[in-house]
């Protein structure tokens, strides 16, 4: 079939501001996004920006958005007119490609907490449903798409700890000697968030597992 | 860089690791531990994948009640034949549970039942005990609770940076020249000590269950540096893998008995082969039987239209099926993407191709992960010993448990005794020199891609599960031609600084053609057939003359030098 993608293309770092690159090619109805963005870079503009590792819905790094959806490249199935974008509302390294690690940074920096307090083992004192939410808690791809729809912006400002915060607060929270040191982090994240679900219905995850983390904030178990 | 004069950046470090799975994660945790400066250096952007990341199956250790790490060694001996380093497989089979438990004091939890079993025991193919610990995460949990300490405890990391050249002087290592890919700039680590955790050589092959940036850069790095490498000619395949679509080609199904003991596997001309391969077992064979009769039926023209084998699971117990949906979730997804409905409830047979999947072989360490060179460390699948001519099931991830501890304690342990010596600017200076001609100006020629799908064919036709001496032979000019004729009329395809992947893969294209050559070289030397390394001029296993290791070892001609060994015995 053919199909016909506009791309977004940017380079801040050149003064390069925005504009669409349209692309129409021949492609297999079974391929994934992420096959069409190797074969434009191939067959039609080398110099085209995106990021891929895994390429079997594992690394996250392929993180974009496609027709107004955020979905991960190496999943997301072709379709025959595509918008493809970098996610929404992330630092831009250039075209598709997003600064993970300044997102990462923006949480660490409202939860201290996860480097300072001592890396612990008394993981293995929950009881067996306590064992197995935390199981459930890790099964992030940290792919950043809760933080890129996330309305309050956590990927571009340091007022809120996003969904990812929320992720990583929950699983810290688990541990019992730990709760009580993060505590307002806790109560300032929850306070701050809209519950508009907008991330649990977003993250590519098989479970919601964004939801099971704010519901375990709130019950402080 | 540009306005400042300077053509690098430099950064001085006690420990340097190169590679971005768990391997070298443990390894940094380990050397920051120790006190010392240490730093990180990946190709990807995520801090812990690499092949860890796409790892389905268990990690086998020590667990059961009678198991013991002689009966764990003596499995591990019998699959690798006989060639693996007894001394590496001694301590990791020692440290096996510790290795594995030791991950959660990283604040993560095992798949655990109660706080005092793990979950899933699995009773693994070639295991005395049940071994094999499967986790619902499978090796996802372990990378991210990694990269989070990682970067909680500010170890430096180099993300999207590849090396392209070790700086050794006297058999001695004192840093690497790298480039980011993110703003193209150069940059020199000073190092005392060096940890090579690349991984494997996948992305050699057109068909590989690995991710596309394993290149096999290790072996060629270290190979350039005067390392030796060892067992070289031991790749292991995977019996049933996507055919399509491109992004998924070779990307891992499973294995036969997944699928239960009435699975047939069909040619293009609907017959069933398997009991011409292995009367005996049929379908239930070891997988690298099963890969090399998939291989061979393919190869002589009774695949499918699409060049493929058909794997009929239509006869199947139910709880085969369920356990397939629910242990490999991810895997279970694509399927369903890929072949629709009712192939996935097993209700139609499909398509499935053999792929690449791990390689036994790498630079040759003692069980301190020490290499030939001074400073110079190896651990995890770019190292080689551990798994001798084939890999026991389940034991990748249990390696790189115990040897990422051992790397990072052993390379920290020489660097506190050394000091930092400053590399010749001469060498730098040359280094970046040929990358710069490597990304030359010109605008017509073939771009990297084209080579690296060129090298990639040679290698499977060639160095796949069915090799010859006159098909190794013709490998070997066929590498050796594009080395030398087409990387000079190489060109990229943007001439963009930032970001662009052309000038990546124009340094990895040199890495798989000589990564390459080293293990076209040592399977022509290796004049048997064993483990994976099946020869058809050579079709038999002979202890008499062949119980013994492949080494190779750039020569004083900067050619490739091979010779024997003995294996290195527990004792």
């Amino acid at each position: 079939m053919k199909a016909k993608c506009d791309v977004w293309r940017s380079d801040p770092g050149a003064g390069v501001m925005g504009n669409y690159s349209t692309y129409v090619l021949d492609v297999d109805p079974t391929e994934t996004v992420l096959g069409i963005l190797v074969k434009i870079n191939h067959e039609l503009d080398p110099g085209l920006a995106f990021r891929f590792a895994c390429g079997v819905v594992k690394c996250g790094e392929c993180a974009l958005e496609v027709n107004g959806a955020s979905c991960l490249a190496c999943e997301k199935a072709v379709e025959e007119e595509m918008r493809i974008r970098p996610l929404p509302e992330l630092p831009i390294v250039k075209d598709l490609v997003i600064d993970r690690r300044a997102v990462f940074d923006r949480v660490l920096k409202l939860i201290p907490q996860l480097s300072q307090i001592k890396e612990s083992t008394e993981l293995r004192g929950l009881d067996p449903d306590g064992m197995d939410k935390f199981v459930r808690l890790t099964k992030c791809f940290e792919c950043l798409i809760c933080q890129s729809v996330c309305p309050l912006r956590p990927g571009m400002e340091e007022e809120f700890v996003g969904p990812l915060g929320l992720l990583w607060l929950g699983q810290m929270s688990m541990d019992p000697g730990k709760r009580p040191l993060i505590e307002q982090e806790i109560n300032a994240s929850l306070e701050m968030c809209l519950r508009c679900g907008t991330c649990s219905e977003a993250c590519p995850c098989s479970e919601d597992i964004i939801g099971l983390a704010i519901d375990t904030l709130e019950k402080g178990t | 860089m540009a306005g400042t004069g300077k053509k690098y950046e430099e950064r001085t470090l006690d420990v340097l690791i190169v590679g971005g799975g768990g391997a070298a994660a443990l390894a940094a945790l380990e050397v920051q531990r120790a006190g010392l400066t240490v730093g990180l250096v990946t190709k990807e952007s995520a801090l812990v994948g690499g092949a860890t990341i796409m790892a389905a199956g268990g990690t086998c250790a020590v667990f059961s009640p009678g198991d013991t790490p002689e009966t764990f060694q003596a499995d591990i001996l019998r699959s690798g034949q006989y060639l693996n380093n007894a001394k590496i497989v001694k301590r990791v089979t020692e440290g096996s549970a510790g290795g594995v438990f030791n991950l959660e004091t990283h604040d993560f939890l095992l798949d655990r039942r109660d706080k005092d079993a793990l979950r899933t025991i699995n009773h693994g193919e070639g295991h005395s005990y049940p071994r094999g610990y499967l986790d619902r995460r499978e090796a996802l949990g372990v990378c991210h609770a990694l990269s989070k300490a990682l970067m909680r405890k500010e170890i430096a990391l180099f993300p999207e940076t590849i090396v392209s050249k070790l700086l050794v002087k006297e058999n001695r290592i004192l840093g690497v020249v790298a480039m980011s890919l993110a703003s193209g700039e150069y940059r020199v680590f000073n190092a005392k000590a060096v940890i090579l955790a690349t991984g494997g050589l996948g992305a050699v092959y057109k068909l590989t269950t690995n991710s596309a940036v394993l290149t096999g850069d290790g072996f060629a790095l270290a190979f350039e540096a005067g390392a030796e490498l060892v067992d070289m000619e031991m790749v292991q395949f995977f019996p049933i893998a996507f055919p399509y679509p491109a992004v998924r080609r070779g990307k891992m199904i499973g294995v036969c008995s997944w699928f239960g003991p009435d699975v047939k596997l069909l040619n293009g001309l609907g017959e069933r082969y398997m009991p011409k391969y292995d009367p005996e077992r049929k379908e239930m064979s070891t997988r690298d039987i099963v890969s090399r009769a998939n291989f061979i039926e393919i190869m002589e023209g009774r695949g499918t239209k699409n060049g493929a084998i058909v794997v009929d699971p239509t006869k199947h117990d139910q709880a085969k099926l369920t356990k397939f949906k629910t242990s490999i979730p991810h895997v279970y997804a694509m399927f369903r993407d890929v072949y629709g409905k009712r192939v996935a409830e097993w209700e139609e047979p499909f398509e499935a191709i053999p792929s690449q999947h791990f390689f036994m072989g790498g630079i040759r360490i003692d069980e301190a992960c020490r290499t030939n060179v001074a400073g110079l460390y190896a651990v995890g699948e770019v190292s080689g010993g551990m798994h001798g001519a084939n890999r026991l099931s389940g034991t990748a991830l249990t390696e790189i448990y115990v040897m990422g501890r051992v790397a990072g304690e052993s390379a920290a342990l020489y660097a506190r005794g050394e000091e930092i010596i400053s590399p010749d600017t001469q060498g730098i200076d040359e280094e970046i020199g040929r990358l710069n001609g490597l990304f030359g100006s010109g605008r017509e020629g073939v771009r990297p891609f084209e080579l690296k799908a060129a090298v990639q064919d040679i290698m499977w036709e060639g160095l796949g599960p069915v090799r010859s001496g006159a098909g190794i032979a013709a490998s070997i000019n066929a590498l050796e031609r594009i080395g030398k004729e087409q990387i000079a009329g190489m060109v990229i395809g943007s001439h963009d600084r930032t970001y662009n992947r052309d000038r990546m893969e124009a340094i990895e294209v040199p890495f798989m053609i000589r990564t390459g050559l080293l293990v076209a070289r040592a399977a022509l030397c290796r004049k048997e057939s064993r483990g994976s390394h099946y020869r058809t001029d050579f079709p038999e296993r002979n202890d008499e003359e062949w119980l013994m290791n492949v080494v190779v070892k750039k020569n004083k001609d900067g050619d490739v030098g091979i010779e024997t060994a003995k294996t290195v015995q527990a004792g």
